[in-house]
């Protein structure tokens, strides 16, 4: 009785290993940002970007790319060094290309 | 500042190794230490040779070898202190941590359902004095995949 009950236990364990791991797959939420945009444009170098906000450089790379979500005190800290507010700098929907944005707000100004 | 940025160049991986070089790595590792298991099971103990040593010890060297070169590839973040690493790092070593967790309880649940049926259906079960070969398996596991793990899913910036 109580080694078909560890058995059970084991496969239980097996089938929730597949489970969790696919779950946490389809539950990613890409947050947008415009970090690589930000650094260009005022000419610094990931490690500089990482040290003035106390991250690996690493970090500032996989941000960049997406594939980490920043915690809210690092996306304020982002924002402070930058001195733009966070919705400039992170957004859960694609930014639009700058030259777009700029191009259309003239074309209604004239 | 100077102290910080003197930090921060420490933190810097000592070692650069490819996505694709990494997982070839980490696959040889853990394929070694599976044929090494697998041919010391097989083989009672007074049947064992010299080479099956060997290959034993040689398996054991390579895994800590290895180990040595993805903690220093991935900028130890496993074994590192936790006040050295940032949030990203941190949630990385967590992640690995719970990953590898889960791929040992997966192999230790395996091996019991799999000593279940064999001992029913009478099939092949290693002797009681070879349990240290599983042992040794488990330690291996244990010790190095939370390493691996982070190695695994680490992306170079280059890639």
């Amino acid at each position: 009785m109580f080694t078909w009950s560890l058995t059970k236990c084991c496969i239980y364990t097996t089938i929730c290993f597949v489970v969790t791991a696919k779950r946490n797959d389809k539950e990613k939420t890409i947050i947008h940002n415009r970090l690589q945009v930000l650094r260009a444009e005022r000419g610094l170098s990931r490690q500089e970007l990482a040290d003035a906000v106390g991250v690996n450089f690493q970090t500032v790379g996989y941000l960049e790319r997406g594939d980490y979500t920043p915690s809210l005190e690092l996306a304020f800290k982002f924002s402070e060094y930058f001195g733009l507010p966070i919705e400039a700098l992170f957004s859960v929907r694609p930014f639009k290309p700058l030259s777009e944005q700029i191009y259309k707000k003239t074309e209604v100004t004239q | 500042m100077m102290k910080q940025q003197e930090m921060k160049q420490q933190e810097l991986p000592k070692v650069r190794i490819s996505d694709a070089g990494r997982k070839f790595l980490i696959g040889m590792q853990y394929g070694l230490l599976a044929v090494a298991s697998v041919l010391m099971l097989a083989n009672p103990i007074q049947n064992w040779s010299v080479g099956l040593l060997v290959v034993f010890i040689g398996a054991t060297l390579f895994s800590s070898v290895l180990h040595t070169l993805m903690a220093l590839a991935i900028g130890n973040i496993c074994q590192g202190r936790l006040d050295r690493l940032d949030e990203r790092e941190r949630a990385a070593r967590d992640h690995a941590f719970i990953t590898a967790f889960q791929i040992t309880a997966v192999v230790v649940s395996l091996a019991w359902v799999y000593s279940m049926v064999a001992s029913v259906m009478e099939l092949w079960l290693p002797e009681a004095k070879q349990i240290w070969i599983l042992l040794w398996l488990i330690g291996m596991l244990i010790y190095g995949l939370p390493t691996s793990v982070a190695a695994w899913q680490m992306k170079n910036l280059e890639d």
